[in-house]
């Protein structure tokens, strides 16, 4: 009897110390993640947004498949095979779409709130820019898309309104705008930091703002408010680029597809961009493209011929930078623009155009080039100058970038055939399945031959 | 003169005892030392007979002439012995299917399954541990109702993936809560070294129990059965035993030694008639065999047309009939199988174990070793595991004892399925005329691959010569409880235990390798932790002669703790040195998870006459997980069972000997996965699908972005509420029963991420935002259809139809991706089942035929079907209409022939493989390539709004399926429809047959061995199946709720299996 009192005391005592433990066993903040921050400082988000917005801009589905659609490059397999012959699924978009949104520029609007929220205008500078740059690309590809109402996902706001596209021009007017007051603000308290493109440079983030401005006005065909911003955008030695590192963990976008991926193989250039080149040997090849055999092949545009030159090193390579703009682009603007004008300058237009086209050859090839310049180029005067010429050497200089395909849009230059029996060449992607499965406000695009209100 | 005595007086003893009646008195015991009642104990060949009493303890006449004692006990392997005294004690051992009277249920409380209202299945470790399996998982395939078990790979170590009674969860776990010994045990992969369908499939981690030491497994199925469980438990629950050592027995020293063969499978079929290149030519290193007839083509070694012989190892390949047939060698050109790369594989299973006891203490001690070889080259599994269970009492009413495990297993797996870097995409995608075999390194260290040096894919032999997932886990399982029985009517339990594991792994690409240029490696650090603990304070009193009760009052508390480090890097310095210094760059990362939950529980009972039975449950349970101000959740469970045999009118039945009617009613939660409260920022990062991408730190600079998902303070518990009913009877003496089920579980509030729109920043939303049913019926039917002297026919069959609908989605969200790439997804869609492919369609009519276009203005093809990109659709569940495997047992003396036949009738798998390989020319289907066919549908086309007109007239236009048609707008690459990926996986599988001889105890006697056997098993002989794949058995995403997938996964095996089991 007396062990079993025994016994009793311990099973007692025990249940006793299991039970008053539950307090502390139950520890809520056990349930806060230690392996991410539940909020960081501004300077470690810009790196970020920058990043994946070059990723993005000068990547995959927005550069290699408008370049495919622009012949510059012709995908002779698989997927890219598809492309070659206009074939893109609302699935083959989703990547583009859900990393532009849910990562530059939702790090974009966060940077924006938190500038706010700490006076610090400096840094909401540099988000609009970049948040402008990726609404317009994001516009030129897509047409509608939700800006005012989107971003909202945290607030319970999962299905966003889709804005107009010209409401989408608008907002990249004001958001250029805006940063341009904002970089040059006297009253900012925290110092830009973590800058990855411009090493926290507010002049040369106003010049890209500038920039863009003459970007996106000139396709309102706003042609004085394009001449106007391009005398305060980049000078010759400017370039707004994201540079990449050498290894291939670091790499810049094209690299690691053209190169490290599996799908290295997919991709060569096209007959139609290798030809234009090889035709007034412009020194600009070597480096665009890669020699097969000897020679510069290109693969005609819709076939599936492998046996072609791979990309040059001017993108195909680890640290081949991702062009976002360049004083080439503002010259080829204000060539167009002095032409278009009300009242057409064509000697500044010539100007401009040799201008342009004297700065790509540099910026690709690295040397002046200046006996071909003055062989090819230079023999233009305003009495010979076409918007045509323009946009042909437009089109040369902005390969690997989706610049040609907006102005192909634009303009119906260059000249392209369609590839046989795949139709026209599409005006615009489709919107991406998640966005139609997920958000009741999408659009449907019944074909992508439809031109796009700023096209049109 | 010494001699001849002795001999004179064994024969007077011989003579005496088979001459004379004698009495034979002894005990029969289970393995436990249990002892038997009610057993029946006969002479044979007599009609003399009689039954054990409580103790097991027996006596009988053998009448003058007989010395065979037969021994039967329903759920127990018989026995006849000679006797050869007057005493024999008798050891039984459970046979195949135990339909013992006493179950496992939660919490390891034992119960009469007479008394319980709901199913329990149990199977025996003997049915488990002579498949040559490794993972136990794999070997509860088809043996009980109501389970589902897939394999993901035929890898040697591979992972498997179990769910009872369908999914309960949308997008989180799925699989059943393991619980050893009371211990419940981490069982999922923890890492599948890589996402989607890319890579290895580690082990589930119920791989590092050895089946050797399992007694029994029970499977709980319904919400009554695991509510005792509480969180976690909704999915069902394995309640593993097992074995201990027995009280008062002598030391028994038992071996298992057991060699395995795995040999190929079924696999796809490829054809070998045409060879590498594109338009009817000949093409180095051209991705894909639209080449030329090989039958009209021989060598040429010209240098001019033989521009790689590195590669082309045999010489250009040229048609006869060419302008180049001048410099053929008139060789005729070989076709090599891809197949040869696959090896057999050996495995090699060892087992010591030593059980004994005293009368107060027992001992089980096991050493098991396996060392197993896949069809891989270099796929190797180890294993090494340590038990000792041992149990003391140390008064009367005091007893304590301790379970302890070790376990380290050691797997090099080989990456496979839909990854350039992987077997599967080189392997089969590799033209005929491509020999593989002839070397994949080329001198300069470079890779010899069919598209090329350092091509697209990687050659099969660089996969798994160069690249390697090494993995090896240490584990420990401990266990202790402490059991008081303070009084008569209260005992009181106490059993604490940890789980622990340490997991490491590299994981490695060489230089060259497809996508790893500069080579990568990954070294990873894991540290799991378990901890449990139950307090239970048992209360059974009997109130009256008629009726008792039992209660439990208990108390849970459960922590789980995971933390990992890692480092890799994606440029080696040196090639082929894989140390984590070897490079210019590192990134090191970190994880962790860690939670707790507590619980208070009630568990009652009450039986009146052994007739009725009433239970209930309640359990209150607290989480970590959950949100501030909803830590907590009661479920409770209530069942009744009603054994209607006890009535009166019944009793004396001779046809029906036992029934039973039961019903529950149970309500079980699950909680939310950790740190889902609220939202973060995650490390920064930019790639894309095609592309690895960058990681920050980037250039030296760090970088944050905001996270991708959408945190959620306002979650609550998923819940499910179970219904089950159901009738257990047996007839004829127990020569035929029947176990029937009919269950319907709701489940709502289930919590998932939520796939958003990305313009709201956001990827996914973490939220309660499903519903899903899963309900169905399941019969279980045992029979002795023959038993005649010593030959005995028994057969156990398990049917299970059931459906598993998807009732409910957040709003607006019409699905739930689980798994798929951009040409079929594996979706969770309202009004669907649970896994359910979907994926474009071609263009059909109103009435569902196939359009057949007849526009030539359009841009399809005339005479061709088209794919409707419009919309995706469902096109066939993954989860069968239903499943029946029956179980044969033959015996005959000591031996005994089992076959287990599995048949799954109804549910798809999208064959992406086979659809993908048509576009490269490369399955037999493509053979078609010069033969006209006429496509199957009606004529139509699409008007200016992209309506349908179909003119109803059925197609006879005869086209050619050429390479423009396998590779066009309707191909794999193109997003063409993927019904033509979708296949019925209905299956019939001779699933394992098992030949064992037991020698008999004269024998053994001689041999001075207490038990000897011989088996030999063959898994996966015959697979009978409409699938146009591999094993229909199939899954590319491993141990994911995305079942359903083939892409590039590896082929199926055939393995057969020798043993010997002896004891002494």
């Amino acid at each position: 009897m007396k062990s079993l009192y025994k016994s009793k005391i311990a099973v007692m005592a025990l249940s006793v110390l299991l039970f008053t433990g539950c307090e502390k066993w139950i520890d809520t903040d056990l349930n806060t993640n230690p392996d991410v921050p539940s909020d960081v400082p501004m300077n470690l988000i810009v790196p970020s947004m920058e990043l994946s917005m070059a990723y993005q801009i000068g990547g995959i589905r927005a550069v290699k498949t408008t370049n495919i659609y622009m012949q510059f490059l012709n995908g002779v397999a698989r997927q890219s095979y598809g492309e070659s012959n206009y074939i893109l699924s609302a699935t083959d978009v989703d990547d583009l779409w859900r990393r532009m949104y849910y990562q530059p520029m939702m790090d974009a609007t966060r940077l924006i709130q938190k500038a706010g929220e700490q006076n610090s205008p400096h840094y909401a500078g540099v988000a609009k820019v970049c948040m402008a740059l990726c609404l317009g690309t994001m516009t030129n590809l897509f047409g509608d898309i939700p800006y005012a109402d989107a971003f909202t996902g945290d607030q319970g706001g999962l299905q966003p309104e889709f804005d107009t596209q010209e409401e989408i021009y608008n907002s990249i007017g004001t958001l250029l705008d805006e940063a341009i007051t904002d970089l040059a603000s006297t009253e900012n308290i925290l110092a830009l930091s973590g800058d990855i493109i411009y090493n926290n440079n507010r002049t040369s983030w106003r010049k890209a703002a500038y920039a863009l401005k003459a970007r996106y006005a000139l396709y309102r065909g706003d042609y004085a408010g394009a001449l106007s911003a391009t005398a305060s955008a980049f000078s010759a030695s400017d370039k707004f680029v994201m540079a990449f590192g050498t290894t291939d963990g670091e790499a810049g976008p094209m690299f690691q597809y053209a190169t490290v991926s599996s799908y290295k193989n997919d991709v060569k250039m096209c007959a139609t961009f290798i030809d234009k080149l090889l035709a007034v040997t412009d020194p600009r090849l070597p480096f665009y493209a890669k020699t097969i055999g000897g020679a510069y092949v290109g693969s005609p545009a819709g076939s599936e011929e492998p046996d072609a030159s791979g990309l040059g090193v001017y993108n195909n390579k680890a640290d081949a930078p991702v062009v976002l703009s360049s004083y080439a682009e503002m010259q080829f603007i204000r060539a167009e623009c002095f032409l278009r004008q009300p009242v057409p300058d064509a000697d500044a237009a010539a100007a401009a155009f040799k201008a342009a086209v004297a700065s790509s050859v540099l910026a690709v090839t690295g040397v002046a080039n200046t006996d071909w310049l003055d062989a090819n180029i230079n023999i233009e005067t305003g009495a010979t100058i076409t918007l045509e010429k323009i946009m042909e050497q437009k089109y040369l200089a902005m390969y690997s970038t989706v610049v040609p395909y907006d102005d192909y849009r634009r303009t119906g230059y260059p000249a392209l055939t369609p590839v046989a029996g795949a139709g026209q060449i599409p005006e615009r992607f489709p919107y991406p399945q998640t966005e139609i499965s997920y958000n009741t406000n999408c659009p449907v695009v019944a074909n992508t031959s439809e031109k796009l209100w700023i096209f049109d | 003169m010494k001699k001849t005595l002795l001999l004179f007086a064994i024969l007077a003893f011989a003579c005496m005892q088979v001459f004379g009646q004698r009495v034979v008195t002894g005990k029969v015991t289970d393995p436990d030392g249990n002892p038997l009642p009610y057993l029946t104990v006969s002479v044979k060949g007599t009609t003399t007979g009689t039954v054990t009493d409580d103790q097991g303890n027996y006596s009988i006449t053998l009448p003058a002439g007989y010395d065979v004692l037969a021994f039967s006990f329903i759920g127990m392997q018989p026995r006849e012995v000679k006797v050869t005294g007057n005493v024999l004690n008798l050891v039984m051992q459970p046979s195949d299917y135990a339909l013992g009277d006493v179950v496992v249920t939660a919490l390891g409380i034992t119960r009469e399954k007479k008394a319980l209202g709901y199913t329990v299945q149990e199977v025996t470790g003997t049915e488990l541990n002579k498949r040559g399996n490794s993972d136990i998982v794999t070997s509860l395939a088809a043996k009980a109702a109501g389970l589902q078990v897939t394999t993901s790979s035929s890898n040697a170590g591979a992972a498997s993936y179990m769910t009872i009674r369908g999914a309960a969860s949308l997008t989180g776990n799925n699989q059943p809560l393991f619980v050893i010994d009371g211990m419940p045990m981490s069982t999922e992969p923890s890492y599948r070294g890589s996402t989607g369908q890319s890579g290895v499939y580690s082990s589930s981690r119920s791989i590092d129990l050895n089946p050797d030491d399992i007694a029994s497994v029970t499977v709980l199925k319904g919400g009554a059965a695991t509510a005792l469980y509480g969180l976690q438990a909704s999915n069902g629950v394995i309640v593993i035993t097992t074995k201990k050592g027995p009280l008062d027995q002598k030391m028994k020293v038992s071996i298992h030694s057991s060699v395995g063969i795995k040999e190929l499978g079924r696999h796809i079929e490829l054809q070998n008639e045409y060879g590498q290149g594109l338009n009817g030519g000949w093409r180095s290193k051209y991705n894909g065999a639209w080449g030329p007839k090989l039958d009209t083509c021989s060598y040429s070694l010209d240098p001019a047309l033989w521009a790689n012989p590195l590669l082309d190892v045999d010489g250009a390949i040229v048609s006869n009939n060419s302008a180049y047939a001048p410099t053929n060698t008139g060789e005729p050109v070989r076709v090599y199988d891809q197949f040869d790369f696959f090896q057999k594989g050996i495995a090699y299973n060892n087992n010591v174990s030593i059980e004994a006891g005293n009368k107060n203490s027992s001992y089980f001690f096991s050493v098991g070793n396996l060392n197993e070889e896949g069809i891989v080259p270099n796929n190797t599994f180890g294993r090494l595991t340590l038990r000792l269970n041992a149990d003391t009492k140390l008064t009367e009413k005091i007893t304590t004892g301790a379970n302890i495990m070790y376990a380290r297993t050691k797997n090099n797996l080989i990456r496979e399925g839909g990854t350039s870097s992987g077997i599967g995409i080189g392997l089969y995608r590799t033209p005929a005329t491509f020999n593989n075999a002839a070397g994949y390194k080329l001198p300069d260290g470079t890779q010899r691959t069919y598209t090329g040096v350092n091509g697209t894919y990687n050659n099969p032999y660089w996969t798994s010569n160069e690249q390697f997932f090494k993995d090896q886990n240490d584990r420990f399982v401990g266990s202790t409880f402490m059991k008081a029985e303070l009084l008569d009517w209260l005992t009181i339990s106490y059993n604490i235990g940890v789980d622990w594991y340490v997991r490491r792994f590299q994981d490695v690409y060489n230089w060259y390798s497809v996508g790893n240029r500069e080579g990568y490696l990954r070294e990873r650090s894991e540290f799991h932790s378990l901890f449990n603990s139950d307090l239970i304070l048992n209360i059974h009193r009997k109130i009256s002669s008629d009726i008792g009760f039992n209660l439990n009052l208990g108390q849970n508390m459960f922590a789980q703790e995971y933390k990992y480090l890692t480092a890799y890097t994606d440029n080696l310095s040196i090639p082929g040195l894989y140390h984590i210094d070897n490079t210019t760059k590192q990134t090191a990362g970190q994880g962790t998870t860690n939670y707790r939950t507590a619980a208070v529980f009630a568990d009652l009972s009450v039986d009146f006459r052994s007739m009725l039975y009433l239970g209930a449950t309640l359990r209150n349970e607290w989480s970590t997980t959950m949100p501030k101000d909803n830590l907590s959740a009661l479920f409770p469970s209530f069942s009744a069972s009603f054994i209607f045999t006890e009535l009166a009118p019944l009793k004396e039945s001779k046809v029906l000997s036992f029934g039973k009617l039961r019903a529950s009613w149970a309500k079980t939660a699950n909680i939310a996965d950790p740190y889902r409260t609220s939202s973060y920022y995650g490390s920064g990062s930019a790639n894309d699908y095609y592309t690895s991408g960058i990681s920050f730190p980037f250039l030296g600079v760090s970088g944050y972005t905001v996270g991708n998902t959408v945190g959620n303070p306002d979650l609550k518990h998923e819940t499910q509420t179970a219904f089950e009913v159901g009738t257990e009877m047996r007839f004829l003496q127990d020569r035929l029963g029947l176990d029937f089920s009919y269950f319907y579980n709701k489940n709502i509030d289930l919590l998932l991420s939520v796939p958003i729109a990305a313009s709201s920043g956001f990827s996914s939303a973490y939220m309660n935002a499903a519903s899903m049913e899963s309900k169905g019926v399941e019969l279980s039917v045992y029979a002795i259809p023959v038993k005649m002297g010593d030959f005995e026919w028994e057969i156990r069959s398990n049917f299970t139809r059931m459906r598993n609908p998807v009732t409910a989605l957040a709003k607006d969200v019409e699905y739930v991706l689980l798994n798929g790439d951009t040409k079929a997804q594996i979706n969770a869609a309202v009004g669907y089942d649970y896994a359910t492919i979907f994926g474009f369609d071609w263009y059909r009519d109103a009435e569902g035929r196939v359009l057949i276009n007849d526009d030539p203005t359009d841009s399809h093809p005339d005479g061709f079907p088209w794919t409707d990109k419009t919309k995706t659709v469902a096109l066939g569940k993954v989860g069968p209409d239903w499943t029946l495997n029956i179980y044969n047992t033959l015996h005959y003396k000591g031996l005994s022939l089992t076959a287990l036949v599995d048949i799954k009738r109804g549910g798809y798998v999208n064959n992406g493989t086979r659809f993908n390989l048509n576009y490269y020319g490369q399955t037999v289907e493509t053979l078609d390539r010069d033969t006209p066919t006429v496509f199957e549908g009606v004529y139509g086309h699409l008007d200016a709004n992209g309506n349908v007109i179909s003119s109803g007239v059925v197609n006879t236009t005869e086209v050619i399926k050429d390479q423009s048609w396998y590779r066009g707008e309707n191909s794999f690459t193109s997003g063409g429809a993927a019904t033509q990926a979708v296949e019925d996986a209905s299956w019939v599988k001779l699933r394992e047959v098992t030949l064992s001889y037991m020698f008999s105890n004269e024998i053994l006697n001689k041999i001075r061995l207490q038990g000897l056997e011989l088996y030999v098993t063959g898994n996966n002989l015959i697979v009978s199946t409409p699938y146009k794949g591999g094993d229909p058995e199939v899954s590319v995403y491993g141990a994911t709720n995305g079942q359903g997938f083939d892409y590039f996964a590896s082929p199926g095996v055939r393995s057969y299996l020798f043993g010997v089991k002896l004891s002494f």
